[in-house]
């Protein structure tokens, strides 16, 4: 069996420290990564009090919806009648893993992993994904904020869609043209959206970009213009990060992932609990998040991101809580 | 903190990329190297050590695998060598298919280190989060001294946890109005177009059935 | 015209439910007769549209035409262009077609005031302003709810709108979407159910004069439902009835659609959209702006169609106090809204706080707060400029920096950079909206249509209604003599009053 040979990078990011020295046979096991340790909700940055039994945004309108209405008329189920929209399910299965357990779970849980303490600005990113699906010069699917810290000195975030597990541009848009699918990633269908742009003003990330004009011309591409693909982009809808979704189930990272110079981008995947980077360097995922002390942007807003960022010595995601 | 961390992390680079050239030169040197061999030193001399790394299932669990990697020494074992096969570390790697799409060309993760006993044999829970065919590599750490020596093996894992406890499945669009508001809403709106046009018709017809009084 | 005395009832035609019980009642005396006596000079006046055309009517309809087709060619060459010709950008998202939607679905909220709350109120001098007011309102709302069209950047797909399987319920555009075409339903059975008495009036009117083509179309479609009034008592407790309910229910209406309007912005965490006021903002907004189109519109009117002795200077006023009140109100619901913002000082408040107030959106702000709070309220104040001229000049210019407000309310929040850098703002791709023409005169066009419309229902319908201001001269006349009745009494002990007033007043 023949393995990649570049893929075997030692030692890996998290275990610099731990082969830099010379490790006697009793220690070793010490200093390793929590490796026994499962990805439970007190790793999650944001999963440390009850946030997840809270009231989220999912159920709050049905309890506001049905406290607030039901006294006055019996309900008819004209809603069970006209939903049903057929989330166009990415159904990735590669050889290597299949669902886990029950058959309705899915095999991936897509996420990125982004390491600010490695980002050097250069906008790589942002050039390969707008070379891969066509876009224009201001539709950032990933963009490169440049920020400054409280002791004046700049640094770099890159901002992909966040994925989030309750994104607010699907619950806004009015002929669901936004959908999440069954392995996380937050998608547009762009052959019905309608133009409203109100999920434009939902996103707290400003993820969202428009085509104000004609869609830039792509050549026949390997997919149809589908939310998976969507390239070219239709003109008069909105557009956003795809985490390059038609790309996964044949085992491609994303892009940007895949063209970052400093290996500052990860492609993750919660459900087999790893992620990769440019290199092929690859990290168990919760105990690279937990270890790191990953953060997500804008975490109060409860949509639950699935973009973790690992934030270097005063940096910060610059949340609106905070004074400034 | 994090100057150290970049000057290790290019150290390490460096590093890896001399001993990557080496073994490179190497091989077109002497041609393929064996199928266990992962990568090794300038292969001036044998490494001194052979190793097998086994996966099999863990008798208390239903998903944990535990791997065992024997150290055995090259050739006829010296007398007192078994004192040697002690404490030698065995970094334990499985490929991660998920994001190559190939299973041979699959990136490795680390999943831990274990040394050797006294007998020479390291072993690792291993917990697959993941099912499927999957690749195994043990290696002797190459940082403790000892030359690099990797053997591979595949395991097909039947069971798989997942650390991921997220919200998972998809949402309906109009998932959060629940079974009940949305057509109460919608009942409320049909309503009001009713009261309406009922009423204008109602009126018409009314004024229908009284106006027969008016003669012009 | 003469009005017959008691009739004898023909019964047994009709067998609906509702009209048996109603026919009852119908046999006894005075059933079959219009207690209100005709007058003349009202329907004269209220004829003069729909007969006359001079020639000040073509001049005005074909100018006002050119301006609204201008703008339908501005919206084919933003079809052509894409929504960036209108000056959008990925910051700018949204901008001058919220704008307009907002502002003109909110006067027509005139409509709702003057003529339902002031019936609630049983407030007589507003009937001659009603028909306006109602006919406003019937053609403003669809010239807002035309600004979806050219707001869709996929505009050729609005129909997925009433596509019940496409239907997000949890989306407020959609519900936005429910609650405007709903009023837009009850204003038309609110301008239609005053109208059956007037269209009646109109046939008689029609009838006498010329004939040529459009009497003739117009005579059948009236006859459809205008024959069927009388006039009769019974009658006129059914449109009362049912005008009555309209008006109760059109109320909580409008208040919905203007909120429900707002949550399409308040329903985010954009700083600046998330705002709890925002739904009284907007109704209170919508209010103002709709009062002062219907003095604005009332004022042409009048003018044009010499309707000053029904119109009078008296019914200004009333409307410019109830300008002031909501001016007043306004004013400070938007200062309450900048005050909590910028008090709090979150980084995402204080920023579009700042940039509206101080920062590069401060001539729209500062227009807005003299345009529509310092200098109507300092015209009606004072006696010397409370005239029609005065209310009417006042009302233009709340129109106005009523819409301006509405572009501060939509540009700075959505142009506010969400990922907070102060090398963010400052770089050079960060935009905001840049007027174009395109948008300009499409908000032309449909500010342009507003009186062309008008121009052209009451080429169809009476102006004033007729009927309504009948009756509301009977019940004066009545009220005067009962109470003259009344001092008679306290001198003689004894007297009565006429037949006729005894049925309006126990009736109507």
């Amino acid at each position: 069996m023949a393995f990649n040979r570049q893929k075997v990078q030692l030692p890996s990011r998290t275990g610099t420290e731990i082969t830099g020295g010379s490790c006697s046979s009793g220690e070793i096991s010490g200093l390793l990564p929590d490796q026994d340790g499962t990805y439970t909700d007190s790793m999650h940055p944001d999963k440390s009090s009850e946030s997840r039994e809270g009231i989220s945004r999912r159920h709050f309108l049905e309890r506001a919806g049905v406290v607030g209405i039901a006294g006055a008329l019996v309900g008819t189920g004209v809603l069970e009648g006209v939903g049903g929209h057929k989330a166009g399910a990415v159904t990735t299965t590669t050889s290597a893993s299949q669902a886990t357990g029950a058959s309705s779970k899915p095999a991936h849980q897509w996420c990125m992993v982004i390491d600010l303490r490695y980002c050097n600005g250069c906008k790589v990113c942002t050039q390969a994904c707008q070379t891969a699906h066509y876009l224009h010069k201001d539709q950032t699917w990933i963009d490169v904020f440049t920020m400054k810290n409280a002791s004046g000195n700049t640094y770099y975030m890159p901002r992909p869609c966040m994925m989030c597990e309750d994104p607010p541009c699907v619950q806004v848009c009015p002929v669901k043209a936004n959908f999440r699918t069954d392995e996380g990633l937050v998608l547009v269908n762009q052959s019905r959206c309608i133009g409203t742009r109100i999920c434009m003003n939902a996103c707290p990330y400003q993820a969202r970009y428009f085509n104000w004009g004609p869609a830039k011309s792509a050549p026949r591409q390997p997919f149809p213009q589908e939310p998976e693909w969507p390239v070219p982009q239709v003109e008069g809808t909105v557009g956003k990060c795809i985490f390059c979704a038609a790309m996964l189930p044949m085992g491609k990272i994303p892009e940007c992932v895949g063209n970052c110079p400093m290996d500052a981008l990860y492609m993750g995947d919660l459900e087999t609990d790893v992620a990769v980077n440019a290199s092929g360097q690859v990290i168990k995922l919760s105990a690279f998040l937990a270890n790191n002390d990953a953060v997500k942007f804008k975490e109060s807003y409860g949509t639950h991101p699935r973009v973790f960022y690992i934030l270097g010595h005063d940096q910060d995601l610059d949340n609106d809580e905070e004074a400034g | 903190m994090q100057i150290s961390n970049r000057t290790l992390r290019t150290l390490a680079t460096r590093v890896f990329l001399t001993a990557g050239s080496c073994a490179v030169v190497a091989l077109i040197l002497t041609g393929m190297a064996s199928s266990t061999a992962y990568a090794s030193q300038a292969a001036s001399k044998p490494p001194p050590y052979t190793l097998t790394l086994r996966a099999t299932q863990a008798p208390t669990s239903a998903h944990d695998v535990i791997l065992t990697a024997t150290v055995s020494p090259q050739g006829k074992p010296a007398s007192g060598a078994v004192s040697q096969l002690a404490g030698i570390a065995v970094d334990f790697y499985v490929g991660a298919a998920q994001f190559t799409g190939q299973f041979g060309n699959a990136p490795l993760l680390l999943l831990g280190k274990s040394a050797t006993g006294s007998n020479g044999v390291a072993t690792l829970t291993y917990s697959p989060t993941w099912t499927g065919k999957q690749p195994l590599v043990a290696q002797i750490d190459s940082a403790s001294g000892n030359t690099l020596v990797s053997s591979s093996t595949t395991y097909s894992a039947t069971a798989a946890s997942s650390p991921f406890k997220g919200t998972v499945q998809s949402q309906r669009p109009d998932g959060t109005l629940g079974k009940w508001a949305g057509g109460i809403l919608l009942a409320i709106l049909g309503l009001l177009w009713l009261v309406l046009f009922g009423t204008a018709v109602r009126v018409n017809i009314l004024f229908k059935a009284t106006h027969h009084g008016y003669a012009r | 015209m003469t009005r017959k005395q008691v009739d004898t009832m023909e019964t047994g035609t009709s067998t609906t439910m509702t009209s048996r019980t109603l026919e009852k009642s119908i046999k006894s005396a005075y059933d079959g007769v219009d207690p209100v006596p005709p007058r003349e000079d009202i329907r004269e006046a209220a004829m003069r549209p729909v007969l006359e055309t001079g020639k000040w009517w073509w001049t005005a309809v074909i100018t006002l035409g050119v301006v609204v087709i201008a703008g339908i060619v501005a919206w084919v060459m933003q079809l052509r262009d894409g929504l960036g010709s209108a000056g959008y950008n990925n910051q700018a998202f949204w901008a001058i077609y919220e704008a307009d939607l907002v502002a003109f679905i909110g006067v027509t909220y005139g409509g709702a005031v003057v003529s339902a709350v002031l019936r609630l109120t049983k407030a007589r001098w507003r009937a001659p302003l009603t028909r306006i007011a109602e006919a406003t309102a019937l053609v403003t709302l669809p010239i807002g709810m035309m600004f979806i069209i050219p707001h869709l950047g996929e505009s050729p797909r609005i129909w997925e709108l009433v596509w019940p399987p496409y239907w997000n319920l949890s989306s407020p555009i959609l519900w936005d979407f429910f609650a405007v075409s709903t009023y837009l339903l009850a204003t038309v059975v609110f301008f239609y159910l005053p109208l059956i008495p007037d269209l009646k009036i109109t046939l008689e009117r029609l009838s006498a004069g010329p004939d040529n083509l459009k009497t003739r179309i117009c005579k059948k479609l009236y006859a459809i439902v205008g024959n069927n009034w009388i006039g009769s008592i019974p009658q006129r407790r059914v449109l009362h009835g049912a005008l009555g309910l309209i008006s109760i229910m059109i109320i909580p209406m409008a208040v919905s659609v203007h909120s429900v309007l707002s949550f399409a912005f308040s329903s985010s965490s954009r700083a600046g959209y998330l705002e709890t006021i925002f739904p009284v903002l907007f109704v209170v907004g919508a209010l103002y702006s709709g009062v002062a189109l219907v003095i604005v519109m009332a004022a042409a009117f009048r003018r044009g169609y010499r309707l000053e002795r029904y119109i009078t200077e008296k019914h200004f006023v009333r409307l410019g106090f109830i300008l002031i009140a909501l001016g007043a109100t306004y004013l400070y619901l938007t200062f309450t809204e900048y005050l909590v913002d910028g008090y709090s000082g979150t980084i995402g408040n204080a920023a579009w706080v700042r940039q509206t107030i101080m920062g590069r959106y401060w001539i729209p702000f500062w227009f807005f707060v003299v345009g529509a709070g310092l200098l109507p309220l300092v015209i009606l104040a004072f006696r010397r400029t409370r005239n029609v001229k005065g209310i009417a000049t006042a009302s233009v210019i709340i129109l106005l920096a009523m819409w301006v407000k509405r572009l501060v309310i939509v540009i700075p929040p959505a142009t506010e950079p969400l990922v907070k850098s102060p090398l963010n703002v400052a770089s050079a791709n960060w935009g905001t909206f840049h007027f174009t023409w395109i948008p300009i005169t499409i908000t032309l066009a449909a500010t342009a249509a507003i009186p062309l419309l008008l121009l052209v229902v009451f080429k169809f319908f009476p102006i004033l209604p007729v009927a309504d201001m009948e009756e509301m001269a009977a019940e004066t006349e009545g009220l005067e003599e009962d109470l003259s009745t009344l001092s008679v009494m306290a001198s003689t002990g004894n007297g009565s009053s006429g037949n006729r007033k005894e049925i309006i007043h126990a009736n109507i």
